[in-house]
Order: C-alpha cells, then sequence, then structure tokens
C-alpha cells in the first residue's frame, strides 16, 4: 500500500510539475493568435465564398486598391494611382513597382490581368464573379500599367477590386498549380505568409519581411477556429488566443468588467431581417405584413435580444453609408399596436385571405440571435391565434427552402458600404438572395439605374427609392438590427482595431499589429 | 486445437464484415441523399449563381442517377481514390489524420477511467456502506447524468479561467509532450467521466455479489491473505461483466468524443464527421461513417476475442 502511495504522490508532483513548468515556457518571437469563429472554406481569393476566408486572405494578399482603413474611399494599394475616363467605362491603374509575391516572383500587370481573368472565368464557378461582370476586358498597356474596359458604368467597381475576394494572385504559380491546387499551398504580396493549414486545428502565416508598405511587427500569426462562443471568451480571458470575435452578449458584458481583456465595439455592416414572401398568401396580402409588423414588439424584443451588440434598424442601408435616409425609414416604421393587429387579422380572417388558426413556420438559421427573435414572433402570433412555429435550420438545407419561397422567415446580410450591394442581390426580381420572390419593374429600373450612376446625388435617389417603396409601402421586410462589431482582445495585444466587415487587419498604411 | 477453432471464428467474424458493411454503406448513401439541401449551394455559399452552381454540380457529380453515385463511391472507397471535398484528399487519409488525436484521446479517456473506477469499484464493495462507498456512488451518479457540455464548460471556466492552469481548449501535440499533455488533460477528464461512472457502478455491484459467493467464503476459512481474496479469487471472477461493459462503452466513448472535440476545438474524427455533415462533404460523410463503422465492428470482435483471455472456459463455435 505504502508502494502505491509514493507511486501516486510522485504522480502528481510530476503532473503539478509538468504544469507550472509549461506555463512559463516562453514562445519564440512575437506571436498573435486569433481565434476565429468558424474555419475558412477557402483561402484562395477567387473561391473565397464568406467573411472568414476574407478575414485570413486579407493579410495574405493584397489588392489593388485599399478600403481598411477608410471603408468609403479606395486608397492605393498594389495599384499606386488610377484615372477613370469620363463617361466611368475605362479605368486606368499605374502599379506600384518593386513589389514581390511570397514565392520571390515579381508583381506586374499580367498577375492582375490573370486574377481578374480567373474570376470571371465561369469554369472555375467564383462566387465574386457577379460583381466583375461589367468588366469587358483587362489590357495590358506595360508592366506596371492595366487599363479595364466596362460594358456600362458601374459604380460599385472599385470595392469590388478593394475586396479580399480580389486579392492578386501570382499568374505563373497560380497557373501551375490551379486553382483548387493554389487554394491549399496559397501565394501572395501581403504582409504575412502563408505557412500551413491544418483543418480544425489552425492556419499558420509567417512575417513577410519584404513587405512593401513596412516591416510587419509579428513574427507568426495563427489563426484557430473555436467553433463554441462560450469556450471563445474562456480562451481570450485566459489568454489562449489574443483576439477573439463573435460572442454571446452575455460574455461580452462579463468581459467589458474583466481587467484582463480590451472588449471593443463599433457599428459592423450585417443586419437581420424578418421577410415575407410577395407571391404566397396570405404573405402575400400587405395587410397581412402590416399586421405582423404591429403584433410584436419588436423594439422591446430587439433590445432584449441583442443586449447592446446590435441597433434597430429601419432600413437595409446602414445608417453610416451612402444615401443616408434614416430619419424617414424610422418616421414610417409601424408602431407596436396589438389593437389594430388584431383588427386587421380579423378583417384577413372574414375576407377568407387568413384561414382561423392558420399554421406557419418562421424559417431561420441556427443564428442564435435569430432564433430567439423568431421564437418570440411566433409566441406573440399565437396571441392572435396564428399557430407559428420556428424552424431553425443549418444553411444547407435552409438555403433550398428560402430558394424555393418559404413564406416568411427571418435572416440576415452582410456586406461592403455600397448601397448597391445591399439591394441588388435582395430586391432585384429573381436575384439569388430574394427570398421574397420580390418583383417590382420600377425597383429593377432603379436597382440598374442606380448601378450606373457613379457618385452622383441622382444615384442616392436611386436607394432611396428602393428602401422607401420596399420597406415603407410594400413592407415587404421588417428590417430589425444591424450588428455591431466587437472584439475582444488580450492587454498585450497593441494597434488592433476591429474592422465593420469582422476582419482582422494587421498591417494597413495606419497600423502595424503587434503583442507585448 | 483451441487456436484453430479461435482463428476459424476470427476468419468468420471478419467474413461477417462484408454484409455488414454492404448494409452500412446502403444506409449511408441513402441518409446523404434524403438529407434535404444541396451540397453545391454549400459549398458555394450565398453569392453562388445558378451557372457555377451547375459546374459544380456536374464537377462532383451530383447530377448522375442515384445508382450510378452510390456505385462511382463504393468503387473509388475501396479503391482508395475517394476525395473529400472539402479537404481535396483522399477520404482514408483524412480520417486516418484526425483518428490520432482520437485515439490519443479516447485512450487517455480510457485509462484514465479504468485507473480510477476500478479500485473505486472494488473498495466501494468491500466496504460496503462506508463513507468511501457513498461519496464515490453519489460522484458516480453525476458522472452518468451530467453531459458532457455541461462539464466541460465547468473545467475550462475553473481550470483555464480562474485558476489558469490549463489551457482553454485545442490540441497541443502528442499527450507525450508537455504541451500536448496539458491539452488533454481537460477533454480527457471530461470525456472519460461517464464511462468512469459506469464502470465504478458495474465494478461495485459484481464484486458484491462475487464476494458473497461460496468460494470466497472458503478461501477467507482457508486463511488466505484479504488482499489475495479480493484481487485474485473475487476481481478475477467479476472481470468477466466489466469488460463486457467496458468494451460496449468503448464505442460511446467515440460517440462522446463528437461532443468533447467540438467543446474543445479539438481535432479529432467526431469533430470532423459533424463538419463534414455540415459542409455536405458527402464522400468524406460517407467514407468517415464506413471508417467508422469498420472500427466498431472490429473493436466488438476484439472483446470477444478478449473473453478468451480472462475466462479460458469460454470456447469459440
Amino acid at each position: 500500500m505504502t508502494n502505491m502511495k509514493k507511486k501516486l504522490v510522485s504522480l502528481l508532483v510530476g503532473a503539478s510539475l509538468i504544469c507550472s513548468f509549461a506555463g512559463s515556457s516562453l514562445a519564440a518571437g512575437k506571436t498573435l493568435t486569433i481565434g476565429i469563429a468558424k474555419e475558412p472554406a477557402k483561402l484562395n481569393p477567387v473561391l473565397i465564398p464568406s467573411v472568414f476566408g476574407e478575414a485570413v486572405a486579407g493579410s495574405i494578399f493584397d489588392t489593388l486598391v485599399s478600403f481598411k482603413e477608410d471603408a468609403s474611399n479606395p486608397s492605393p494599394a498594389l495599384a499606386k494611382s488610377w484615372t477613370i475616363s469620363d463617361d466611368g467605362t475605362t479605368y486606368t491603374f499605374k502599379l506600384r513597382k518593386g513589389v514581390k509575391f511570397h514565392n520571390g516572383a515579381d508583381f506586374t500587370a499580367k498577375d492582375v490581368k490573370y486574377t481578374i481573368e480567373a474570376v470571371k472565368n465561369p469554369d472555375n464557378a467564383s462566387p465574386s464573379k457577379e460583381f466583375l461582370d461589367p468588366i469587358a476586358s483587362v489590357e495590358i498597356i506595360d508592366d506596371y500599367t492595366v487599363k479595364l474596359t466596362l460594358d456600362a458604368p458601374y459604380a460599385p467597381l472599385m470595392l469590388a477590386l478593394g475586396s479580399a475576394t480580389l486579392g492578386i494572385l501570382p499568374a505563373d504559380y497560380a497557373a501551375k498549380l490551379g486553382m483548387d491546387g493554389f487554394d491549399r499551398k496559397p501565394v501572395g504580396t501581403g504582409p504575412y505568409k502563408f505557412v500551413e493549414w491544418l483543418p480544425d486545428e489552425h492556419i499558420v502565416l509567417s512575417k513577410n519581411d519584404d513587405y512593401f508598405l513596412t516591416t510587419p511587427a509579428l513574427d507568426k500569426v495563427i489563426y484557430r477556429p473555436i467553433p463554441k462562443p462560450e469556450v471563445m471568451a474562456a480562451e481570450v480571458e485566459s489568454g489562449g488566443v489574443d483576439i477573439a470575435h463573435r460572442l454571446l452578449p452575455q460574455d461580452v458584458e462579463r468581459l467589458s468588467s474583466s481587467d484582463r481583456v480590451n472588449v471593443m465595439t463599433i457599428p459592423g455592416l450585417s443586419n437581420s431581417y424578418m421577410g415575407f414572401s410577395y407571391t404566397k398568401a396570405p404573405f402575400s396580402d400587405l395587410r397581412f405584413r402590416q399586421a405582423v409588423y404591429h403584433a410584436i414588439p419588436f423594439e422591446h424584443a430587439i433590445k432584449g435580444i441583442w443586449k447592446g451588440v446590435g441597433e434597430r434598424s429601419y432600413s437595409w442601408i446602414p445608417t453610416g453609408v451612402f444615401p443616408n435616409d434614416s430619419d424617414y425609414m424610422k418616421s414610417k416604421a409601424l408602431p407596436f399596436d396589438p389593437k389594430k393587429a388584431k383588427a386587421i387579422f380579423d378583417e384577413l380572417k372574414t375576407e377568407g385571405v387568413l384561414a382561423e388558426g392558420f399554421e406557419f413556420s418562421i424559417y431561420t438559421s441556427q443564428n442564435p440571435f435569430r432564433v430567439k427573435i423568431a421564437t418570440a414572433v411566433a409566441t406573440e402570433l399565437r396571441k392572435y391565434g396564428l399557430k407559428a412555429k420556428v424552424e431553425s435550420l443549418e444553411w444547407g438545407t435552409l438555403f433550398p427552402i428560402l430558394k424555393a419561397d418559404s413564406g416568411c422567415y427571418i435572416m440576415g446580410w452582410g456586406s461592403v458600404p455600397d448601397p448597391d450591394r445591399w439591394t441588388y442581390k435582395i430586391f432585384h426580381t429573381g436575384s439569388t438572395m430574394n427570398f421574397s420572390m420580390y418583383s417590382r419593374p420600377e425597383i429593377d429600373k432603379a436597382l440598374e439605374l442606380g448601378r450606373t450612376l457613379v457618385g452622383s446625388e441622382a444615384r442616392g435617389e436611386q436607394y432611396k427609392k428602393v428602401m422607401r417603396t420596399a420597406l415603407t409601402e410594400d413592407y415587404i421586410h421588417i428590417p430589425l438590427v444591424f450588428k455591431n462589431v466587437t472584439a475582444v482582445t488580450g492587454k498585450n495585444v497593441k494597434d488592433f482595431a476591429p474592422s465593420p466587415q469582422d476582419y482582422f487587419h494587421l498591417v494597413t498604411e495606419k497600423r502595424n499589429v503587434t503583442v507585448e | 486445437m483451441l487456436d484453430k477453432k479461435l482463428l476459424n471464428y476470427t476468419i468468420r467474424r471478419i467474413l461477417y464484415l462484408i454484409p455488414i458493411i454492404l448494409a452500412i454503406s446502403v444506409m449511408i448513401f441513402a441518409i446523404l441523399k434524403f438529407t434535404p439541401g444541396d451540397p453545391a449551394m454549400v459549398l458555394l455559399g450565398e453569392r453562388a449563381t445558378e451557372e457555377a452552381l451547375q459546374l459544380t454540380r456536374e464537377k462532383y457529380a451530383l447530377d448522375e442517377p442515384l445508382v450510378v453515385q452510390y456505385a462511382k463511391m463504393m468503387q473509388n472507397f475501396f479503391s482508395g481514390e475517394l476525395n473529400s471535398i472539402y479537404y481535396r484528399e483522399n477520404v482514408i487519409t483524412v480520417v486516418m489524420q484526425k483518428m490520432v488525436p482520437t485515439l490519443e484521446l479516447g485512450f487517455t479517456a480510457l485509462l484514465l477511467a479504468l485507473v480510477v473506477s476500478i479500485p473505486a469499484g472494488v473498495i466501494s464493495a468491500v466496504k460496503r456502506n462506508s463513507f468511501f462507498d457513498y461519496a464515490s456512488m453519489v460522484t458516480a451518479l453525476f458522472g452518468i447524468s451530467i453531459p458532457v457540455f455541461f462539464t466541460g464548460i465547468l473545467g475550462i471556466y475553473f481550470f483555464a479561467v480562474k485558476w489558469q492552469v490549463l489551457p482553454a481548449s485545442g490540441y497541443g501535440g502528442s499527450p507525450l509532450t508537455v504541451e500536448g499533455l496539458r491539452h488533454i488533460i481537460m477533454p480527457a477528464f471530461v470525456l472519460s467521466f461517464t464511462l468512469m461512472a459506469s464502470t465504478t457502478r458495474i465494478t461495485r455491484s459484481t464484486m458484491l455479489d462475487v464476494i458473497q459467493a461460496d468460494y470466497i467464503r472458503t478461501a477467507r476459512a482457508k486463511g488466505v491473505k484479504e488482499r489475495y481474496v479480493i484481487w485474485s479469487h473475487a476481481f478475477r471472477n467479476a472481470l468477466m461483466p466489466i469488460t463486457t461493459n467496458v468494451g460496449n462503452q468503448i464505442a460511446r466513448l467515440f460517440a462522446g468524443a463528437i461532443l468533447t472535440e467540438t467543446v474543445f476545438a479539438w481535432p479529432g474524427v467526431g469533430r470532423l464527421a459533424v463538419n463534414a455533415i455540415f459542409r455536405r462533404d458527402e464522400p468524406l460523410v460517407f467514407g468517415a461513417v464506413l471508417i467508422l463503422s469498420i472500427i466498431y465492428v472490429l473493436v466488438n470482435l476484439l472483446v470477444d476475442l478478449f473473453y478468451a483471455v480472462i475466462n479460458p472456459q469460454i470456447r469459440y463455435e
């Protein structure tokens, strides 16, 4: 027995020694560990389908122009200057000289042409293809000059060129590896070089000493996918990761009073909204949509659910994005008025539009906020004799249902600060994200016109018209919130600021994130 | 003679694998195809155009007749050419890579469970109704009832956030290294909790039965030392039901690993399978489930064979 005791004691001592030893071990060089809520699906900009890939690719690749510091105005990046012809159909870019890819190749006009054409090539099935559709041709004038010719003026072009999905690829290397091969061994011009990607474990980048803007301050950047937000909060609090995002409101609240971390919140560029079908009864009846709007105390519900991580919205176009029409949109939002709601529902029932005890589903993603608001809506509607239930589905199942006209749903959207990106895909007849099957010729016309009017007051008018018609006449959607972006960092992280799109900008013309 | 019989039995059991695997493969394939959702849509995300979707469907042969798709999948799997859509690598390679962390986690958990639960069960039985007995049974009750994600989060809160002695999540490499060990302690302990609890309870109740048997009284009457009575006479006979339970629980260990791996961001097969389902990576789901099924059947076979080692009376016909 004493023998066993001895063994046990030595085991315990050993274990505690290991713990204390490992706790004090120092990593070589400056390493920044970023927790990401979901692993990127792709790192090849041409193939990136969502924000997580963009967040990582943003440090490996550079774009022609950059919106990293000013989300509304382009600043020079790989292009040092540019001219736009008066009719808005020719863009000429002068490229920066002396820039090298991570594999040592020189960056020239050939790479720009290759990248744009790779996105446009239907065989690559690039999710960003449609943003470049207006580009008719890419011409190499000389090694450091590129000319883009458009079919028609296209206002959001610069934003498309500045998006992380248009990071410039090294033409020869990418052609040799193919699009899929390049995805696993990406090479760019960015501040950090790709080292390794172990799926579900981490993505590692290392310092690019030859970066053209400045010498990056970190030696190593590690992105760790952490699927559980509670665990992400624990990781940043315990120093396991240096930067965390997409945390739960209760964790943000708790961490705000912690002296171990910094909590930074800024208005974001993503929303949540409730949508109705434009073609399927009873949702297609304007009065039904208005009655739902009156029936639910949205103001209250949103405050309770988003608890400071989101602001109530009245329009699709975020407040900071041109054109600002918030005051008008807010004035036309329908107030919580249960009496009025009941009167309308009764009227619809007598007319036979709405059956007594009508059963329907509110479809939504697995986003916990959306599930909560959907549950609140369903519960409230039961008071009016509508049997609504919530169906929270994962994306692969949900998307086809939404595409096939679900009737009623709660979804969201996130994009860059240009009104076109916030409207065209959602309100134009037959667009991919037009889950309401909304279709009005005058709206389509305004959306098409809005694309071609570059930087003018008249352009703003088009989008005001779209928003006013769709949301304050047709009430096809009920806007719910614009979500804030909250990043939590360890006290050791210096010079970091969250971005409205929830990216992690590590090196820009103004900042060079580091750890102490 | 016995060896030959054992060999025959083993061969027969392995041959049974063929119809089992066929049946499982048809089932997985059917479930995959009946699951709503379009793999191409998941792959390309919300920005996909109709044109791109069609191209993707063609690329991964998603628009061919189901029988053709099934035949292709089986053929590719067994010829080692079935590639994951997401990883763009052979599914067997992908699963085997992720199997390493899962096995490390599983075996550490198993080891932890056995080291704690067998002595605890035996002592509880020998010192029945003592404080130790009550304490271990109450703990075991908690172990069986509390779900992994709760103990997991609780552990993370205390060990990572409050006392800062262990990392909150992630994989630190081989558990034979310091970092690896630090990372594996919490998930392994959490994962072992259920197995620990059920093994303690089974050990205790079987030992109680055995201790009251006549031959134990005889052994004691002969003056055999108490420790020898308990471990050599009683425990040896109690080992059968304990082995059965542990064998069955090993499979549950893998199932529990799915939750544990998600909570602790552990890069294992469980998380791989769950992610593959969400990513609609059909070849990978197919391959992963098939490989896991084969392993499950083999583990059961090993447990059956192990019976012969602990009880020579067992015959394999």
